[in-house]
């Protein structure tokens, strides 16, 4: 008997900042992440080829006092998300602080 | 009534861990991150019940997608991560990889945070471990994916 094997599909991506392209050969559901020199060389998801988006950067403009929020690597600003936005909706890489055992 | 722009480790757990009374673990792989709204007033000096999923003031007010981001949570994973630090690093981490939705198309409206809790703890079940704000501002994605992406300092720190 024979036993076929499935090849994985290619999928293209895009990223919407920097232009740059990639392919994945993987089954199931997956994002692509790359460095992005036109944001801030933060880590954004790269859009499947052929939709249309933008990339937004949101800086943390709460307090920060004693947080070990993240900052990006070219500016040095505090961060709280970076958005991808679509014609159909929108995706976000939401930069999480780390928890700390002091009390404020 | 506001999650506020503050991460805090439960003192519960720190204590219980440091005591032995509870089986809350940084060593497990059952972590999970549940979302929650503007409505949740966290505390880091709750008891451990109050710390848990689905009690104290984390019983009500999730964010989830059906099948995206499910009320319960999403799973922390190690594929390239470090679980936890050595003892002989001066600041104890625990970290993980990205926590990303499970599909393309979640819509999730207004997270302003998370809790992370141990789902394997039964001694008190599901202890919270920590709670992580997202800065203080409304996160919302609609038909989309939504990703934590942890910090290089961790999921949680505890300098020595």
């Amino acid at each position: 008997m024979t036993i076929p094997i499935l090849e994985p599909p290619v999928r293209d991506w895009y990223c919407p900042a920097c232009k740059a392209t990639d392919q994945t050969r993987q089954h199931g559901y997956h994002v692509r992440y790359h460095t992005c020199p036109k944001t801030r060389f933060l880590s954004i998801a790269m859009l499947p080829a052929g939709t249309a988006g933008k990339v937004i950067v949101h800086e943390r403009e709460a307090y920060i006092g004693k947080e070990l929020v993240q900052y990006d690597p070219e500016q040095h600003r505090p961060l709280v998300s970076a958005e991808t936005v679509r014609d159909n909706g929108n995706d976000l890489i939401v930069y999480a602080p780390t928890a700390t055992a002091s009390v404020d | 009534m506001a999650f506020g722009a503050s991460s805090k480790i439960f003192s519960a757990f720190i204590h219980d861990s440091v005591a032995k009374t509870g089986n809350a673990s940084l060593s497990s792989a059952t972590a999970k991150a549940a979302l929650y709204n503007d409505s949740v007033t966290p505390n880091q000096l709750v008891t451990a019940a109050n710390s848990a999923y689905n009690a104290g003031v984390w019983a009500a007010n999730f964010v989830s997608d059906a099948s995206g981001w499910p009320q319960v949570g999403r799973p922390l994973a190690w594929g390239s991560a470090t679980k936890l630090t050595t003892f002989a690093d001066a600041t104890l981490k625990y970290d993980s990889d990205d926590t990303v939705s499970a599909d393309a198309h979640s819509d999730i409206t207004n997270a302003f945070g998370c809790l992370v809790y141990d789902d394997a703890a039964t001694t008190v079940v599901d202890q919270g471990l920590c709670y992580i704000s997202f800065g203080g501002s409304a996160q919302t994605v609609a038909a989309g994916t939504f990703t934590i992406q942890w910090s290089a300092s961790g999921v949680m720190s505890i300098a020595m």
